[in-house]
């Protein structure tokens, strides 16, 4: 799927593509394929950006991601969510933290750790 | 034909104070790779120690589990039932179960209702390979699954809950069967270190042998990047830690994350977030990841 490509989806086949990308990022972590783990954050950066530049801002979409049974698609969820659903994004991210389930919990803690610090700033 | 005569005896000539040198310097490369082979017996001998010791550890647990009513002819999904083969299939009988635990009262609205309703799913076990695989990478691919599985889901959690909750169930049927894995007894120990609770910086540096690397808090890169090496290398900065939480720590570090950016909002890597920043940053944020990765107790 290239960027280009995204203006054409409707919003249920941009949050599809955002969780298979989530699954495969979460499978190159893994396997510690270093070529995909770092290319896939930008292809999902991309969806979300779709999603954002939609009329209403559609990421709230994502919300519908914390259901999902892969941790990594939950987490990056609750991340892209924090501008449009602060509460319930943060309160997700708490919980990833508190779950004892590595590396997703030492993500979101340092997640927390940028937000607190007022360093991550989600816009 | 007479042979030709060696060129190196030839070459040297042989008087008897050249082959006395000769003689003294024969003996004292022999005495030094005495020496090596020594020192590597001893490393042998320790790392076969640590290994031991970790698979007593958990031989230990799977004597618990029999002991405390693991029967061998509990059902299980008959062969040719896919990765399931030979697995606990339910209805473990009279065996003591644990009970689902409710979710905490402040979960998410959309809780996931994760395995015995709480923690990470307990039902995909990682399969185990029969044999050794071949490739190193495998293996350790395998080491990560496993420690993570066991660590969110099972040794920590029986500790909490009691052996009892294992009986028949995912942990205690994995445990076992890594048992029978003969080829993984010397990577025990990197499960066992994975396993470690968190510890103070005190209890840290005790960590020793297999199972644990050396972590730099500030990265050595930062020696290219205006901190000196000194402080790099120094006691306060050099920290024995878990191998695999080690590279778990490493991917982190290295992967482009949505939480960080550079002046002009691009998304980096927490890596790449920390070029150009003080000691003091370095530090405080190096601290802050062990703490959040479950190795530094707070």
């Amino acid at each position: 799927m290239k960027q280009s490509d995204l203006p054409s989806l409707s919003v249920p086949q941009l949050v599809d593509l955002f969780a298979r990308i989530g699954i495969e990022e979460d499978e190159a972590e893994k396997v510690d394929d270093r070529a995909k783990r770092r290319r896939l954050p930008y292809e999902m950066d991309a969806v979300q950006a779709e999603l954002k530049g939609r009329p209403g801002d559609q990421r709230r979409a994502l919300l519908q991601l914390y259901d999902h049974p892969n941790m990594q698609v939950r987490l990056v969820a609750a991340k892209y969510t924090l501008a449009v659903a602060p509460a319930e994004a943060r309160r997700m991210i708490e919980w990833i933290a508190a779950s004892n389930w590595f590396p997703y919990a030492g993500d979101a803690g340092m997640c927390l750790y940028m937000l607190d610090s007022g360093a991550f700033v989600p816009s | 034909m007479a042979a030709r005569p060696s060129r190196i005896l030839t070459a040297v000539p042989q008087t008897w104070p050249i082959r006395l040198e000769i003689a003294k310097a024969i003996h004292a490369l022999a005495a030094q790779e005495g020496e090596r082979l020594q020192r590597r017996r001893a490393e042998l001998a320790a790392l076969r120690r640590d290994c031991e010791l970790a698979a007593e550890a958990l031989r230990e647990v799977c004597r618990e589990l029999v002991k405390a009513g693991f029967r061998p002819d509990q059902p299980r999904w008959p062969k040719g039932s896919g990765r399931r083969s030979g697995r606990w299939s339910g209805g473990a009988g009279e065996g003591p179960q644990a009970s689902p635990k409710p979710p905490p009262a402040d979960s998410p609205p959309h809780y996931w209702g994760m395995g015995q309703g709480q923690g990470p799913p307990l039902d995909h076990a990682p399969e185990i390979p029969r044999e050794r695989p071949s490739d190193e990478s495998e293996i350790n691919d395998f080491l990560k699954a496993a420690a993570r599985w066991l660590g969110g889901a099972g040794l920590r959690r029986v500790l909490e809950i009691g052996l009892e909750a294992t009986i028949g169930g995912p942990v205690g049927d994995f445990l076992l069967a890594m048992e029978a894995a003969s080829w993984l007894s010397s990577y025990l120990p990197y499960l066992q270190a994975y396993l470690d609770a968190p510890k103070t910086w005190e209890e840290l540096q005790q960590n020793a042998g297999t199972g644990y690397d050396v972590h730099h808090v500030v990265e050595q890169w930062s020696a290219n990047d205006g901190i000196p090496p000194s402080m790099i290398y120094s006691p306060e900065n050099e920290v024995p830690i878990p191998t695999l939480k080690h590279w778990e720590i490493n991917a982190w570090l290295d992967t482009p994350n949505p939480a960080f950016t550079d002046s002009e909002g691009n998304m980096i890597s927490p890596r790449e977030s920390l070029r150009g920043k003080s000691w003091e940053e370095r530090y405080r944020f190096g601290i802050g990841v062990l703490i959040r990765f479950g190795v530094l107790r707070p």
